[in-house]
């Protein structure tokens, strides 16, 4: 049962059939997350999303077209990819995939405990602040292939309560170095590194 | 923080401190060609498939203090400018430091070689405290 005094967020009022109560955290109108609330509050939320607001999804439930939509609502860059101020993902669980190639984040992006039931993508993203994944798991494919972490990176063991989720995919550059990469035992040489810059 | 398939953080650069401690790593491991400009902590990493380094280049302090590497382990052609520290480290298949160059303190106090180790043209300008076990 998510409880706001152990988040420590309001959480969403929505109970599903089993009676447990939604984590995410509540939008500023309403009494439900991202992921349950009334259309026409999630555009409103989007609206302030594209008005460079904060990007809170503590908790929520975030659907691969969720977070399409989240995406799509914050500015862009001159190379058409999102821009997110602070990101707030604690706690979130990502159910599909979670593309967030080519993302920058300018401001801190918090993905603590963060569950991501599919692929996680993240390769070529720019974290201009700290980004924490403290105690965040990982079930598909992790791809941080090219990112740029301009400021502090966490990513601890931790023990964060559980709650939302995110996608897979064909990642491009992951896993090179595979255990066939390895010389042979017993001959451990130097041609048998991997070439320099093979992953692109 | 549980990477139950593979993470691939190749060519990743990391400007600040990068904080892996504890981290379970269930699938392959790859930082190819990495760039980690402040301290860069694996201390209790658990990597539990292949873990790759190999060219990546640790600029600053570079701690695998009780990391666990139970497949191979490659961090061949890496630089480390920063100290190295291993201590404890345990790698139960190959180990590859072939051509490293460990322009600081290079620490492999403890660690246990279960397997091959190579260091095949690895360079230490600094120095190397080993007391390493082998299995």
């Amino acid at each position: 049962m998510a409880d706001t005094a152990v988040l420590g967020w309001e959480v969403c009022a929505e109970v599903d059939s089993d009676g447990l109560r939604c984590g995410g955290v509540r939008l500023a109108a309403g009494d439900r997350c991202l992921a349950h609330a009334a259309e026409q509050d999630v555009v409103v939320e989007l609206k302030r999303l594209s008005d460079g607001g904060v990007l809170d999804a503590r908790g929520v439930p975030i659907t691969s077209r969720l977070l399409d939509r989240l995406l799509d609502a914050v500015p862009r860059n001159d190379n058409n990819r999102p821009v997110l101020n602070a990101a707030r993902f604690d706690g979130a669980t990502f159910q599909g995939e979670a593309a967030f190639t080519s993302a920058t984040f300018r401001g801190k992006a918090r993905f603590d405990g963060a569950t991501f039931q599919d692929w996680a993508g993240f390769n070529r993203a720019t974290f201009l602040s700290e980004v924490g994944f403290d105690g965040a798991t990982f079930h598909g494919k992790a791809g941080f292939g090219g990112a740029s972490f301009r400021s502090g990176a966490a990513f601890h063991w931790g023990d964060l309560p559980r709650r939302g989720q995110v996608w897979r995919g064909d990642l491009p550059a992951l896993g090179r170095v595979l255990r066939s990469d390895l010389p042979p035992r017993g001959r451990v040489q130097q041609g048998g590194l991997p070439p320099r810059g093979r992953v692109r | 923080m549980v990477f139950h398939r593979e993470a691939g953080f190749d060519e990743a650069t990391f400007n600040g401190e990068t904080g892996f401690d504890g981290a379970t790593f269930n699938g392959e491991a790859g930082f190819v060609g990495a760039t980690f400009q402040g301290w860069a902590q694996f201390e209790r990493a658990s990597f539990r498939d292949s873990a790759g380094f190999p060219w990546a280049t640790f600029q600053d302090l570079a701690g695998f203090v009780g990391a666990s590497f139970q497949e191979g382990a490659v961090f061949g052609g890496a630089a480390f400018h920063g100290d190295a520290k291993f201590d404890g480290a345990t790698f139960q298949d190959g180990a590859v430091f072939d051509v490293v160059t460990f322009h600081g303190w290079a620490r492999f106090d403890g660690v246990t070689f279960q397997d091959l180790a190579g260091f095949v043209g690895a360079t230490f300008e600094d120095g190397c405290g080993s007391s390493a076990g082998t299995g």
